[in-house]
């Protein structure tokens, strides 16, 4: 008769069928029936373990699962006592953080609501550490052995009787191989008493446990470190936001006042100076701009960007840019005309943001093409978007810089060595961002040598509307 | 080049400048000066909030980030004042890119409109300044 010391599987009910028959029958019938108790085994184990599933989808929380489980586990298999045990590795301890059931009152014993239940990882005569820092499982007929040094052998030996605790499994709680604490369960049998297919029940539910708890421990992890990176990256935004105040301050200044050096002041100056000068002015801009845009993309990145769509004409908004960089057109003697296929083009977008990814295109235009160039912006209507192009009769860009176009701090090489003036490399990944954050796309195309091409869409206002209807 | 003569009219136009940052409020001061306005500046905010209470200013340009007494603790106490809604108008702010909610949250406050520093050139502060006296 196989034994069947845990209450996993109902004798009685096997144990009424008990017949009296002849030797051969009887042999078959007995194989009949321990294949029956090895099913009904399993049966029992698969619905704790199922159970025990339940649990870990219903909290995130490390010691909650871990209390939780042993409850179940403890009455299921209606144990006399269990205890999940944790490692602290921080604080090279062990931790006692759930037992069933809980120790009654007049019990000598902590209970584990006090946190006090805590043993040093030193420890090495404690069964719980051997299991851990071994990685096996250890066997006790006493529970003095879990406790030392916590608790005298004679407290431990009266709360042992109390329980009726015969034998105690301590089973290492493993996940890749890395020991992270121990499940005890204890048996009012001997070890002897248990079949092995209740052995290998216990072994899988110990699995699922150290899952459970992995799970858990990764989860919280994870949430934490969540946490400490979202208080960093705003952390990383102030700092952008007060640095870009304070470095734009004095900059301010000097680009005001060499203003009116140029502006108020030029009879006082040789042509010598006044270049020079007006050097000073640009690369000022130039940084005030690169401030600017990196504050710009710290945003885009943290998902700040707050766009304010509403209705607006593109082509007005293009004769605006137009009229914006006339100075700038006239200083290198190109010109930019605007052409449009409707009177007007109203778009539901970002009117600020719009602005300044067409700054940025014309900007570019003016800057990569030659004296005498000729740039446009062509807007026009279709497949119910609004498309702008911006163009002009630069140098073009070649094959191998097409797709590093739109990338952050990724000025071509050709560029680089052109532009005295040079560029921050931000300006078509922000555009791009703003247009594709408006619903829109944006795109090169280009001739080397002939002509480039800067083509962007934006959601018309109409089609807004009817989509509503 | 030529110093823009001054308008003789302007001269009944009283404007304060709360501004922080030295170099910025002595240029706005100047310029302003220049083209013949009357113009009072306070150093921070605190000194602006007395000076707002206690004169009637055609304009005032307030600065938002200040030591002692930010822009917008100055509007939030004015509100706390009861202080005239009309004469909130005056106020226009003056400010750096990369604030959007604080302009935002100014404007809420009844403030006229906002000015970006770094954005802008002397003479365009100049132009807006007259198009913010033009409208009654």
């Amino acid at each position: 008769m196989p034994n069947t010391a845990l209450g996993i599987f109902n004798k009685q009910h096997l144990e009424g069928q008990g017949l009296a028959l002849d030797d051969e029958l009887a042999k078959v019938n007995k194989e009949i029936y321990e294949r029956n108790v090895e099913l009904a085994i399993k049966n029992r184990t698969l619905q704790l373990i199922r159970q025990m599933y339940e649990i870990m989808n219903s909290t995130y929380d490390a010691e909650e699962t871990a209390r939780k489980l042993i409850a179940t586990i403890v009455s299921e298999l209606k144990l006399p006592k269990g205890y999940i045990i944790l490692v602290d590795k921080k604080n090279n301890l062990i931790r006692f953080v759930s037992e069933f059931p809980a120790p009654a009152a007049g019990d000598e014993i902590f209970a584990i609501e006090d946190g006090k239940l805590i043993i040093s990882l030193s420890e090495s005569d404690n069964f719980c550490v051997e299991a851990i820092l071994q990685n096996r499982r250890r066997m006790t007929n006493s529970l003095y052995d879990l406790f030392v040094p916590m608790l005298s052998e004679i407290r431990a030996a009266n709360y042992q009787k109390k329980l009726g605790v015969e034998t105690s499994i301590i089973y290492p709680l493993a996940f890749s191989s890395e020991v992270f604490g121990v499940m005890v369960l204890a048996l009012d049998k001997h070890l002897g008493f248990l079949s092995s297919a209740e052995k290998d029940a216990l072994k899988e539910i110990t699995n699922v446990v150290a899952v459970a708890i992995e799970r858990a421990q990764i989860y919280s992890d994870l949430q934490s470190a969540n946490i400490r990176l979202e208080a960093l990256d705003q952390l990383k935004d102030e700092f952008i936001s007060i640095a870009s105040h304070e470095l734009r301050t004095p900059m301010t200044a000097i680009k005001s006042y060499v203003w009116m050096v140029l502006n108020r002041h030029a009879d006082t100056l040789t042509p010598k100076t006044h270049e020079y000068l007006d050097r000073v002015y640009k690369s000022t801009e130039r940084l005030i701009n690169l401030v600017n845009e990196m504050l710009n993309v710290s945003r885009i990145e943290s998902g700040r960007v707050m766009l304010k769509p509403a209705e607006f004409d593109l082509v007005e908004l293009a004769q605006d840019i137009k009229r914006e960089v006339q100075a700038k057109l006239v200083e290198k003697n190109q010109t930019l005309t605007v052409e449009n296929t409707q009177p007007k083009i109203p778009v539901y977008a970002d009117r600020e943001k719009v602005q300044q990814v067409f700054e940025n295109l014309v900007g570019n235009s003016i800057k990569y093409s030659p004296v005498d160039g000729r740039i446009s912006i062509e807007m026009t209507i279709e497949k119910s978007m609004a498309k702008a192009t911006v163009a002009d009769n630069g140098k073009g860009i070649s094959p191998e810089d097409m797709p590093k176009l739109f990338k952050k701090f990724s000025r071509l090489e050709s560029s680089m060595a052109a532009l005295p003036e040079g560029g921050t490399g931000l300006g078509l990944y922000i555009s791009r961002q703003f247009v594709e954050l408006s619903g829109g796309k944006i795109w090169a195309e280009s001739e080397l040598g002939q002509v480039t091409r800067f083509i962007f869409t934006l959601p018309l206002y109409q089609s807004l509307e009817a989509k509503a209807v | 080049m030529d110093n823009q003569a001054a308008n003789p009219a302007n001269k009944h136009k009283k404007i304060l400048v709360v501004e922080d940052e030295q170099y910025l409020r002595d240029l706005y001061v100047e310029l302003l000066t220049e083209e013949g306005y009357t113009v009072d500046f306070a150093e921070d905010g605190q000194i602006g909030y007395q000076k707002i209470l206690d004169n009637i200013y055609d304009l005032v340009l307030l600065d938002l980030i200040m030591p002692r007494m930010p822009g917008i603790t100055l509007l939030k106490k004015l509100e706390e004042e009861n202080y005239d809604q009309k004469q909130k108008q005056k106020i226009v702010v003056l400010t750096n890119l990369g604030q959007e909610n604080v302009i935002a949250e100014a404007i809420s406050m009844g403030v006229r409109g906002y000015i970006i520093k770094s954005d802008v050139t002397p003479d365009k502060i100049l132009s807006e300044v007259k198009y913010y006296l033009d409208q009654p």
